[in-house]
C-alpha cells in the first residue's frame, strides 16, 4: 500500500512538475500575438490607403507614429543610475585600411598597432554578408526580442535590468536567456529563441569563434541577428545585422594619452593583463601599449603579467616589481578596476611609493572609490546600462526602419578625481 | 502459455517511470506555443545527444556495480580531438572519429585497470582520471580555448536523413546505437555478465565468470561510446572547448540523473540503458519547456529527489521483508505479477 502511495505521489510530482512547465512557459509566448491583436484596431483607424494595402500599411504607420513617439521620450528621460541618457546614440570609426595580411601583421612587433589592425577593427568582407531581413519599418511597439546574455554577473544582472527598462521605455518586450558561461547551453537557447520567432534576437557570445554559426543560424531562420558587447570574428560579421557594444581599444587608448602626459612622456610602464585570450586581453594591454609606444616613446614597458583577478595574487606581482625595477616602474595599467586595483594600491602602499600612477578600465564601484581616494589616478568609463540602451536603440531603430549603423559603439569618458562625482553612483 | 497480467499498479508506475516522464514533459508541451514544431524536436533532440551518450557510458558501468565519473571528460576530450585532427593535421572526418574513439577505449582499459588490477574504488580511480584528461586537454589546446570552426560536416549531421522526418543525424545515429547496446547488453552472454558481476560479484565468481575481464569492457564500452558521442558532439556543433559543460548545467549531473530515474540500481546489477535513453530525451524537452537555466536545474533537482526517495523507501521496505521472512519477498512478487 505503502508503496503504492509512493509511486503515485512519485506522478503527482512529476505532473505539478510538468503542469508548472507548460503554465511557466506560455505566458511570455503571448507577446507576440498581442503585437498582432494591438495592431489590428489600429488597422480600423488608419486608412487612407487602398483597400488591399490598407491593413498594413495604416497599422505600420499608426504603430510607428506611436513607436517614434515613445522612442524620442525614451531617449530624453530613461537615464542610467549615474546621471547619463540610456540611450544615447552609438559612435561610429572609420577603419583604416590594414597594412597586410593577417599572417603579415602576426610577423610585426607587439608595440606596433598595425599588428593589432584585426583585432581592434571589425574589419569584415561586406561582400560576403548574408542577406539579412528588411526592416518591416512598422515601429518598435509591440515588438518581441530575445537577448541571449553570456553567463551570470553582476555586470550581467546590471545589464540584463537595463535592458528590461530600455525596452519597456521603447514598448518592445524581451525575454532574456542566461546560459551560465555554458558554450553548448548558449548553443540550445539559440535554437530555442529562433522557435519562439521573435522579432529580434541579440546576442553576447560565450565565444568569439564559435559565434558565426550561431549567428549565421540566426539569420537563415530569417531573424535579425545583433551581437551586443563582445565583438566577433570577420566571419561572424557577416550574418551579424548590427554590432553595438564598447569600443575596448578606443578607451584604452584615451586612457594611454592621458596617462602618458602626465608622466611627461618618460618612464616605465608594467601592465597587469584581464584573462589570456579574450578580446580584453588584447584591448586592455596592447591598445594602451601601442599607444605609449607610438606617441611617447621614451615610455619604456618594463613588463607584462597574467596573475587573474585575485587581489592577493597581483599585490605580489607588484610588490616584485617594486623590488626588482625599483624607481623605474613609473605606472601600471590595470585590466580591472576593482580586485586587481585593490591589490596594486595594497602593494603600493606597503612599499611608500606614491609616485607610482595607477590607471585602470573601469568603472565600478571600488574603482570609483579608489579615484575618489587618489589611490587610482585614472580609469577609463565604460557604461554597462549604456551598453544595454544602445543594442535597444538600435534593435527599435531597426523597426522603426531608420538606417542603422553595423558597428556602433558606446561612448566613453576619462575618470578621475575631478570629475569621478560625475559617474557615481556606479552602475554595478 | 502463461499470460502475463498486467497490472497498473505503483509497481507498474515506478518500474516504467522513465516513459511516464517522457509523457507527462510531451503534455505539458501541449500548453506551449512552438513546442511540436519540427525545428524544435530536432534542435532538443540535437542538443541533447551529448549526454545521452554520456548517460549510456554511465548506465553500462554502474550497472556492473561501477561509476564512471570520466565520461564528460571523455566526451570533450575526443571533440577536441577530432577537431583538432582535421583542422590542424587535415586528416579526414572518418579517421579523426576513429582516432578519438581509439582515445576513449585506451581509457576505458586504463579506468579498467585501475579498478580491477590495483583494486582503486571506481569513484576515486575515475575521479583521478578526471584530472589526468583536463591535463591532456589543456596540453593539447594551451593557448586556444576553442577548437574547431569547420562547419564542413556540421550541416550532414544537423540535417535530417529522411526528408520531413524532425530528426537530426546526429540524434538517430545516438538512437541506433543505444540500440545495439541495448540488444548486446540484453541478448550476450557479456552483457548479461554486465548484470551477474554488477548484481553479486560473488555469485559471478562461483557461475565462472571471468569478473575483471568484464568490468574492464564495462568500462571500455563506457569510454568508447563517450569518446565517439563527444567526437560526433564536436563536428555537430562545430565547435569544442576546454570548459564545455563545466558551467550551466554539467553533462555529467545530467547523465546521473537520468540513470537514476530510468531506474538503474544504485549499487548495481538492475537497469536499462533503453531506460536512460527515454529519460535523456524527456530530460532534454524538458530543459526546451523553461526558459531559465535555474528553473531547469530545480525540476530536475525536484524529480532526480523523488525518486532517489522511493528508491530508498523501497529498498528498505524489501530488506524489512527479506530479513523476517526471506520467502514472503518472493511470494509478494509473485502476486503482483512479477515473481
Amino acid at each position: 500500500m505503502k508503496r503504492k502511495s509512493l509511486a503515485i505521489l512519485l506522478s503527482v510530482v512529476m505532473v505539478v512538475a510538468g503542469c508548472l512547465a507548460g503554465c511557466g512557459s506560455s505566458g511570455n509566448e503571448t507577446a507576440p500575438a498581442q503585437t498582432e491583436e494591438e495592431s489590428k484596431p489600429a488597422d480600423s483607424d488608419g486608412g487612407t490607403e487602398s483597400e488591399a494595402e490598407a491593413p498594413a500599411e495604416s497599422t505600420g504607420g499608426s504603430n510607428l507614429e506611436e513607436s517614434l513617439a515613445l522612442f524620442d521620450e525614451a531617449v530624453a528621460s530613461v537615464m542610467t543610475t549615474d546621471g547619463h541618457p540610456m540611450l544615447a546614440p552609438g559612435v561610429t570609426f572609420e577603419v583604416p585600411a590594414a597594412e597586410g595580411t593577417a599572417e603579415e601583421l602576426e610577423a610585426l612587433d607587439d608595440s606596433e598597432s598595425a599588428k593589432w589592425h584585426y583585432y581592434e577593427h571589425l574589419d569584415w568582407d561586406e561582400s560576403q554578408d548574408a542577406q539579412f531581413p528588411a526592416s518591416p519599418a512598422d515601429g518598435s511597439k509591440g515588438k518581441h526580442v530575445i537577448m541571449i546574455v553570456h553567463g551570470a554577473h553582476a555586470w550581467t544582472t546590471c545589464f540584463s535590468e537595463a535592458f528590461e527598462q530600455a525596452c519597456e521605455a521603447v514598448g518592445m518586450t524581451c525575454d532574456i536567456y542566461d546560459p551560465n558561461w555554458d558554450q553548448s547551453t548558449q548553443d540550445g537557447y539559440i535554437d530555442q529563441a529562433i522557435n519562439e520567432q521573435p522579432d529580434a534576437i541579440g546576442v553576447i557570445p560565450v565565444s568569439a569563434d564559435h559565434a558565426a554559426q550561431q549567428f549565421k543560424k540566426i539569420t537563415d531562420a530569417g531573424i535579425p541577428a545583433f551581437c551586443v558587447n563582445t565583438t566577433v570574428n570577420a566571419e561572424a560579421m557577416n550574418y551579424v545585422m548590427a554590432f553595438t557594444g564598447p569600443n575596448d581599444w578606443y578607451q584604452m587608448r584615451t586612457l594611454a594619452d592621458s596617462l602618458g602626459e602626465a608622466m611627461n612622456g618618460e618612464g616605465g610602464v608594467a601592465y597587469i593583463t584581464h584573462n589570456v585570450g579574450g578580446s580584453p586581453y588584447y584591448a586592455r594591454c596592447y591598445g594602451p601599449l601601442t599607444e605609449l609606444a607610438e606617441k611617447y616613446p621614451n615610455i619604456k614597458t618594463l613588463d607584462i603579467q597574467s596573475p587573474g583577478f585575485e587581489a592577493a595574487a597581483v599585490k605580489q606581482v607588484v610588490a616584485d616589481w617594486i623590488t626588482k625595477f625599483g624607481d623605474d616602474l613609473n605606472a601600471i595599467v590595470l585590466a580591472d578596476d576593482s580586485d586587481q586595483a585593490i591589490g596594486t594600491v595594497e602593494a603600493i602602499k606597503a612599499a611608500g611609493r606614491d609616485d607610482i600612477l595607477v590607471v585602470a578600465a573601469g568603472i565600478s564601484k571600488q574603482g570609483a572609490e579608489l579615484v575618489e581616494s587618489g589611490d587610482l589616478y585614472m580609469m577609463s568609463y565604460q557604461s554597462c546600462q549604456g551598453d544595454a540602451g544602445l543594442a535597444v536603440r538600435t534593435m527599435a531603430e531597426y523597426f522603426n526602419g531608420v538606417d542603422i549603423s553595423r558597428v556602433s559603439y558606446i561612448g566613453t569618458d576619462v575618470i578621475s578625481k575631478d570629475n569621478v562625482a560625475d559617474f557615481t553612483p556606479c552602475q554595478w | 502459455m502463461e499470460r502475463k497480467n498486467l497490472k497498473f499498479n505503483g509497481s507498474f508506475l515506478n518500474n516504467n517511470r522513465a516513459y511516464l516522464f517522457l509523457i507527462i514533459v510531451l503534455f505539458a508541451g501541449i500548453f506551449r506555443n512552438n513546442f511540436f514544431t519540427a525545428f524544435n524536436i530536432n534542435s532538443v533532440t540535437g542538443n541533447g545527444s551529448l549526454v545521452m551518450w554520456l548517460g549510456l557510458g554511465f548506465t553500462i558501468c554502474l550497472i556492473a556495480g561501477h561509476m564512471d565519473l570520466t565520461v564528460q571528460y571523455v566526451s570533450t576530450l575526443a571533440a577536441l580531438m577530432c577537431l583538432g585532427l582535421h583542422s590542424r593535421q587535415g586528416l579526414p572526418w572518418l579517421v579523426c572519429i576513429l582516432i578519438a574513439t581509439c582515445m576513449g577505449v585506451l581509457v576505458g582499459l586504463i579506468n579498467g585497470f585501475l579498478v580491477t588490477k590495483l583494486k582503486i574504488h571506481s569513484f576515486i580511480a575515475t575521479l583521478g582520471m578526471q584530472f589526468v584528461l583536463r591535463g591532456v586537454m589543456y596540453m593539447y589546446s594551451p593557448e586556444e580555448q576553442s577548437i574547431g570552426r569547420d562547419y564542413s560536416a556540421n550541416e550532414a549531421l544537423n540535417g535530417s536523413l529522411i526528408p520531413g522526418l524532425p530528426f537530426s543525424l546526429y540524434f538517430l545515429i545516438t538512437t541506433l546505437v543505444i540500440v545495439i547496446v541495448m540488444v548486446f547488453m540484453r541478448n550476450t552472454r557479456t552483457g548479461r555478465n554486465i548484470y551477474m558481476v554488477g548484481g553479486n560479484l560473488e555469485t559471478a565468481w562461483l557461475a565462472g565468470v571471468k569478473s575483471n575481464q568484464v568490468t574492464t569492457i564495462a568500462f571500455v564500452l563506457s569510454s568508447a561510446s563517450c569518446a565517439l558521442g563527444g567526437a560526433l558532439n564536436g563536428i555537430y556543433s562545430g565547435a569544442a572547448n576546454i570548459s564545455m559543460g563545466e558551467k550551466g548545467i554539467a553533462p555529467l549531473m545530467i547523465a546521473l540523473t537520468a540513470t537514476i530515474i530510468g531506474g538503474t540500481d544504485i549499487a548495481g546489477g538492475h537497469g536499462s540503458v533503453l531506460n536512460t535513453y527515454i529519460s535523456l530525451v524527456a530530460v532534454a524537452f524538458l530543459r526546451a519547456l523553461f526558459k531559465k537555466t535555474e528553473m531547469q536545474v530545480l525540476v530536475i533537482a525536484i524529480i532526480l529527489i523523488a525518486c532517489i526517495c522511493y528508491e530508498t523507501i523501497a529498498q528498505y521496505r524489501k530488506s524489512k521483508v527479506l530479513g523476517t521472512r526471506p520467502n514472503l519477498h518472493l511470494e509478494y512478487l509473485k502476486e503482483i505479477g512479477r515473481g
